[in-house]
């Protein structure tokens, strides 16, 4: 077999080599990030949204991509056309190399595109926008290079493809005059003509800034957005390196790729160095660009809107989270399981704010934190929240995880009208059509409403009497959820979770007593642990102790006590030991 | 060939027929049709879109719509919408030219089978509305704001179109976009955000201002023309905004103060009056009567904050105003004592025929727009009394509203349709003051339409003609920062 029969090979093989090691990534290690992607989007199949998102330059890229986007609810699907467009990425690219006459030796470079696209969308706010863009971008460099001999051919080539580009495509269209200045540049350097050179440069260059100039007739976005792409990246105008980067590679690359044809080294050394560079460069890059802390947040935040309690205390068992939000959605997931008041100072706690987070202007936080307020009962408040992050989307789109909480939140409410609104607009999507369909049922319908035992449950849950709520007031508004609730057991938790938290035991005392009514089996570890250390400030011994403290918890805090005060640096024996108690966090943290 | 041409035009019929579908004794419904909007008994002006219609519930099938003027039919339809092309209603109207009313007959059909409603008229104004409205477009939320924007809507067609929308400059909101009397070469409009200012018109002048001084609380809010245009009415309010925690309620905006200044923008300064910027009240919304000798305002005692925020309740007052010499009277008279109903006015709007006064009144505070119990009255100032609007009032909100230039007409925007997403309504005062029952601002599919609309319509305004702005060069100006400092002329 000759070597150059043996690259072709390769370069058949190596794409589906790369579509599985994509689809592994996206749909093992990094699904949490495609079910993000997804509740930041709500494609509905009306030609009103097709309008919506088509008025914009290239606004059928992301028509598409949205369209594709939607996909992401089931992960593997989601993986699988990631991985399908990175090849498809890579297969133009290679196309275009191959065009230029390169060796089949420099093939495997053509995937550098496409794993820059593979970093760039390990970013929460990439959007497939670009990729789409890129695909379109690509084949109309392939159209163009149809006629490598032909000027005129060439000439009316571009002429139908740039406006038709930054309509379809948007501002990613440069990608294609970056491509045709080169190639017309070369092409007249060959014949040494340098004025018709320069003269090529120039008129590309100003029809691609002329077209975004004349798109601000039609629009509303300011030049800057029309001509560095609005559709791209979740903050409208803001390129990343890495996105730049890929769009860059799709042209560099195939040049790169005859360059090194040119050269005279041996093919099968030159065939090891650019595997070596490729896989080299695809690792490093890829492995920078996923950020584990987000896909964390990404998890837990999945497996709490999912109601998924017990996968993720078993999440937090395998590794405490860190983050504020991880630990308030495992903390919330602990007084789901009853468990929040024996088990809170297992795990990392950082104060209230991951008991129950404060509203924060931002697209992600508030959404996350409007699960606990929900389950709480504080359901406007939860709904605003809800809203509120849904209003902060950067690229002013509506989200379908906030369609689902606002119907929910107004349906228990009794605004069914508004829920109708929230819940018919669903319908129009591929994957909450069949819950909205289900939850409709609910519109108007108090007995199917008390018979649904979540929506009864929080129903009984709400606030009674009005009042202007304050954020800075958390205790009060737990208290007062309480006071006009009773049985609210999670309001009672999160009341107590609140001042342990806060370190603020008086409060703890004044309100523990509350829970005699709430049928524990016993008394909550952490609980115990407050009280006992409470006692010790004023007693001697346990004598006359009037609660049912475990032995365990007496003798740890004799020898915690006893650490404390005998040892000079306490605070590394005492973690070794009694970390996961809330002596140490009451002291230490 | 001659055998196929008359397939072809056999064809060709029996498509047609298909198209219109005969009616055979249908049920007969003594009530009127339930339609989406309600257009049963509505007034119209002559220069209206078509008044297009749904049938309420999704069960309808089909529609077969005839409409009548002086028992001539002038039109025939039959579909799912009433969808009149804008020639044709135009035509309709034209046709019905001398008469008061149009008879519209709904028959639908459900399950298969075809009922006749009782016909229903639609009364015909022969005062026409201005060319089109402005709104803000944005949808009800709390704090944060997505996409958002003014709008012009020409009024006898469906075309709306964006002045200017958020998406030009970055954070930027739009908001209090205000025309002297209809007329849109006098225009102001305030923009937030990191490139605040107060956009001002005048003629082929335009301004951006900065509204603060040391002088006043904040920023000029709530602006109102001085009908020569030598003058805007402004309040500046210390605003705050809080959230209620039972179901029926979600926002309450709370002024901590609130003044009233006049602009004079050939000096660019502030006007003051110690009687408009007093600690012990709260003044707000300002509006000069037709002749402009007049400043209309609503006026609270200050209450303490948040604990008596429900006990904040605004009377209707006014202070005479020299528009020659820019000075105020010694003064202020109470034109509806509202505190003593426990009531609260906002928005007062003067008819620039100078006989009523339009305004919002609810329970307490200043930001009726969360209020469902707020609802539109009318004060006849020739004879200082004063009516809450019935024909126009519902269950839900009403809220803002705003004048046509020959006063025959309001618009106000209202809840009523859903409880959250404002809508805007039409309707007329008659010569006695008799109010006619309102219609929803037409829309080609209306049920479609504002189902899927996610926006609430703020701060409605007519004006006379479209509008020329100049977006780019407004973009330009925003960013740049450039503004013109106001001064205050307070010593």
């Amino acid at each position: 077999m000759k070597h150059s029969n043996v690259y072709s090979s390769v370069n058949r093989i190596a794409p589906i080599l790369f579509a599985l090691a994509a689809l592994l990534w996206w749909g093992l290690a990094n699904k949490y990030l495609l079910y993000y992607q997804e509740q930041f989007q709500l494609f509905q199949f009306t030609f009103d949204y097709l309008k919506s998102r088509c008025l914009v330059p290239g606004g059928i890229s992301f028509y598409i991509a949205d369209f594709l986007t939607q996909f992401y609810y089931y992960p593997w699907i989601g993986a699988a056309i990631i991985a399908l467009l990175l090849v498809i990425i890579r297969q133009l690219v290679f196309r275009l190399g191959r065009l230029l006459k390169a060796d089949a030796t420099y093939g495997l470079l053509s995937f550098l595109p496409s794993i820059a696209f593979w970093a760039f969308l390990c970013d929460e706010n990439a959007l497939s926008g670009l990729l789409i863009g890129t695909i379109f971008s690509l084949a109309a460099c392939c159209i163009y290079m149809r006629f490598p001999g032909n000027l005129t051919n060439r000439v009316i080539c571009i002429l139908v493809s740039l406006p038709v580009l930054y309509v379809v495509a948007g501002s990613v269209y440069f990608l294609f005059i970056a491509w045709a200045v080169i190639y017309e540049f070369r092409e007249a350097m060959r014949r040494k003509e340098v004025a018709h050179a320069l003269l090529r440069l120039g008129l590309l260059v100003l029809a691609g800034i002329l077209i975004p100039l004349l798109a601000q007739l039609v629009t509303q976005y300011a030049f800057a957005g029309l001509l560095s792409g609005i559709g791209y990246y979740r903050f409208p105008q803001l390129y990343t390196f890495t996105g730049l980067a890929a769009v860059a590679l799709c042209v560099a690359t195939p040049w790169l790729m005859r360059g090194f044809s040119l050269l005279k080294s041996p093919e099968k050394r030159g065939f090891i160095l650019t595997l070596t560079a490729v896989a080299g460069i695809g690792f490093v890059w890829i492995y920078k660009a996923a950020d584990p802390m987000k896909e964390e947040i990404m998890r837990y935040d999945y497996l709490t809107k999912t109601g998924q309690w017990n996968a993720v205390i078993a999440e937090a068992e395998k590794k405490s989270p860190t983050s504020p939000l991880s630990v308030a959605c495992l903390n919330l997931a602990l007084a789901k399981n009853n468990q929040l008041g024996d088990r809170m100072f297992e795990f990392y706690q950082n104060g209230p704010e991951g008991l129950i987070p404060s509203f924060k202007r931002d697209f992600y936080a508030p959404l996350v934190s409007n699960e606990i307020y929900y389950q709480l009962g504080m359901i406007n408040t939860a709904q605003r929240f809800t809203f509120e992050a849904m209003e902060a989307i950067p690229d002013y789109r509506k989200s379908s995880r906030a369609f689902r909480r606002l119907a929910e939140t107004n349906l228990i409410n009794g605004q069914y009208k508004v829920a109708e609104k929230y819940l018919r607009a669903l319908q129009h999507t591929l994957f909450h059509k069949k819950w909205a369909d289900t939850m409709l049922k609910y519109a108007g319908n108090e007995s199917a409403i008390a018979g649904n035992p979540e929506m009864a449950r929080l129903r009984k849950s709400r606030y009674i009497n009005d009042f202007l709520y304050s954020d800075t007031e958390m205790e009060d508004m737990l208290g007062l959820l309480l006071a006009q609730n009773p049985e609210n057991r999670l309001a009672f938790e999160y009341l107590l979770g609140y001042t342990l938290q806060n370190k603020d035991l008086e409060r703890f005392m004044t309100y523990y007593p509350l829970g005699r009514t709430m049928n524990y089996t016993h008394i909550p570890k952490s609980y115990q642990e407050a009280l006992i250390y409470m006692w010790t400030q004023q007693n001697p011994n346990f004598n006359g102790l009037p609660w049912s403290i475990s032995r365990n918890v007496l003798d740890g805090v004799s020898e915690f006590a006893h650490i404390y005060m005998k040892q000079k640096q306490p605070e590394a024996i005492l973690k070794e030991k009694y970390g996961k108690t809330y002596w140490y966090y009451l002291l230490f943290v | 060939m001659k055998t196929s041409i008359i397939q072809t035009l056999a064809c060709c019929l029996l498509l047609l027929s298909a198209c219109s579908e005969q009616i055979n004794s249908p049920e007969e419904i003594a009530a009127y049709p339930p339609i989406y909007p309600d257009y049963i008994g509505v007034t119209i002006p002559r220069n209206i879109a078509p008044l297009n219609f749904n049938m309420e519930t999704d069960d309808c099938e089909r529609m077969d719509i005839r409409i009548f003027a002086n028992n001539r039919e002038l039109y025939h339809q039959q579909g799912k919408i009433m969808d009149i092309p804008v020639k044709q209603w135009q035509k309709i109207l034209e046709e019905a030219n001398h008469c008061d009313s149009l008879m519209i007959t709904v028959q639908a059909k459900e399950d298969g089978k075809w009922k006749n409603y009782r016909s229903f008229p639609v009364y015909l104004s022969n005062y026409p509305v201005d060319y089109g409205l402005v709104y803000r477009k944005i949808a009800p939320g709390y704090e944060v704001y997505s996409k958002m924007g003014i709008y012009q809507r020409d009024l006898s067609s469906f075309e709306e179109t964006a002045l200017v929308e958020n998406t030009l400059v970055k954070g930027m909101c739009v908001n209090c976009h205000t025309f002297n009397q209809t007329n849109p070469e006098q225009f102001s409009l305030h923009i937030r955000g990191d490139h605040g200012a107060t956009y001002l018109k005048r003629g082929t002048d335009t301004e951006y201002l900065n509204t603060k001084t040391d002088q006043t609380l904040a920023s000029c809010v709530y602006p109102y023309w001085h009908p020569d245009g030598s003058y805007i009415a402004y309040s500046t309010n210390n605003t705050r905004q809080s959230f209620h925690v039972n179901s029926e309620e979600r926002i309450e905006v709370i002024d901590l103060a609130s003044d009233i200044v006049v602009y004079h923008p050939e000096s660019h300064r502030l006007l003051h009056c110690d009687l408009l910027e007093g600690d012990e009240y709260f003044e707000t919304y300002p509006a000069f009567s037709p002749d402009g000798k007049t400043l209309y305002f609503c006026q609270a005692s200050v209450q303490e904050i948040p604990a008596g925020y429900k006990e904040i309740r605004y009377n209707l007052c006014s202070i005479a105003f020299e528009p020659d010499a820019g000075t105020f009277g010694n003064k202020i008279d109470t034109l509806i004592l509202a505190d003593t109903l426990s009531k609260s006015i906002t928005f007062p709007r003067p008819s620039y025929d100078g006989k009523y006064i339009l305004f919002t009144m609810a329970d307490y505070g200043n930001f009726p727009i969360w209020h469902k119990e707020a609802d539109l009255g009318l004060l006849d100032l020739t004879t200082n009394q004063f009516r809450m609007l019935s024909e126009v009032n519902s269950n839900d909100t009403e809220s803002f509203h705003n004048w046509t230039k020959n006063s025959r007409w309001f618009v106000f925007s209202s809840r009523r349709d859903d409880g959250l997403y404002t809508r805007l309504y039409l309707a007329s005062v008659d010569d006695d003051g008799q109010v006619s029952k309102p219609f929803m601002l037409p829309q080609r599919d209306p049920k479609t339409f504002y189902d899927r609309d996610i926006y609430s319509y703020n701060v409605p305004d007519f004006t006379d003609r479209p509008i020329d702005f100049e977006r780019r060069i407004f973009e330009k100006k925003i960013v740049s920062d450039e503004r013109i400092q106001v001064k205050s002329a307070k010593k």
